[in-house]
């Protein structure tokens, strides 16, 4: 009997068995996600045609704007080449629901977002006469400005 | 290799035609009189294409970049083709004078291709909208 008691004791102590195993495990896993920003003019360049009242050229192109953290969007002045002795026109740039801009020595911003954004939308351009003439003058018109997205 | 992880997750799920810089950190010293920052640019779209990288002051206040500054600036290498899917490391190197911390803005851009007018005959026009990515960092004294 005092044999068997030693054998049940020292089994237990010796063989393995859930009741010495580790009641915990301490797992950490860390990690980061740098901020970034993209905003892509998806369409390229956009052809804009002229109004059947010829007072207006306009086109529509599309853009998307991503960013993981706060960020925004600045557009750029816009530019604009017209025909030569070209009667007074005013360009304008929206990207829709984002930011638009009708100056060609200023620039817009938009507000910063207060955390991650995945949205896309239209690019509406356009060049409006601005003379008592109401016409724009034949030719071709250019044009052009940036948009920038910053990661803040 | 979180940041690699990351660059992947983005290319794949990323915006069509999209450009991307990623910095590996926000915060810069000037102790030494230069800083150095390292940085990595992709993009998404369907061809190899031709990115500018540019060093920009602040604006009108600290969210928007400002001028782009080149005296003093060394950017390595500045402009180059690079097809879909690859980053491209590069590094920006410059001489700040700050008195206080002072932001910065590391900017790569894209500008699409002029295409020309199909006909001069009658009235049209086009738009070009060139896109840029900047990321903001910060430079103490």
């Amino acid at each position: 009997m005092r044999f068997l008691k030693a054998a049940i004791v020292l089994g237990l102590i010796a063989a393995p068995s859930p009741m010495f195993a580790a009641q915990s495990a301490d797992i950490e896993a860390k990690g980061n996600s740098p901020a970034f920003c993209n905003i892509s003019n998806d369409g390229g360049t956009i052809k804009m045609e002229v109004s059947s009242d010829f007072d207006k050229l306009s086109g529509q192109g599309k853009y998307s704007y991503v960013a993981n953290g706060s960020s925004k969007v600045v557009l750029s002045a816009v530019s604009l080449v017209a025909p030569k002795g070209a009667e007074a026109a005013i360009p304008s740039l929206e990207l829709v629901d984002l930011v638009a801009n009708a100056s060609s020595s200023a620039e817009a911003a938009s507000k910063a977002s207060d955390g991650a954004v995945r949205q896309a939308g239209y690019i509406d351009a356009a060049i409006k006469q601005d003379n008592v003439k109401r016409l724009l003058t034949t030719g071709d018109y250019a044009l052009s400005a940036t948009a920038t997205c910053t990661s803040l | 290799m979180r940041f690699y992880l990351l660059l992947l997750a983005v290319l794949w799920s990323g915006p069509a035609l999209a450009q991307t810089a990623f910095l590996a950190k926000r915060d810069y010293s000037a102790k030494s009189g230069s800083v150095r920052v390292k940085m990595s640019v992709s993009h998404t779209r369907k061809e190899a294409v031709e990115l500018t990288v540019r060093l920009k002051g602040a604006g009108k206040n600290d969210e928007t970049p400002g001028p782009i500054l080149v005296e003093g600036v060394d950017i390595v290498p500045s402009e180059f083709k690079i097809p879909p899917g690859k980053s491209r490391k590069l590094t920006i190197r410059f001489q700040p004078d700050v008195a206080k911390r002072t932001p910065y803005f590391a900017c790569v851009l894209y500008q699409p291709l002029v295409e020309r007018p199909e006909n001069g005959l009658r009235t049209g026009g086009s738009m070009l909208l060139a896109t840029e990515s900047c990321s903001r960092f910060w430079v103490t004294p």
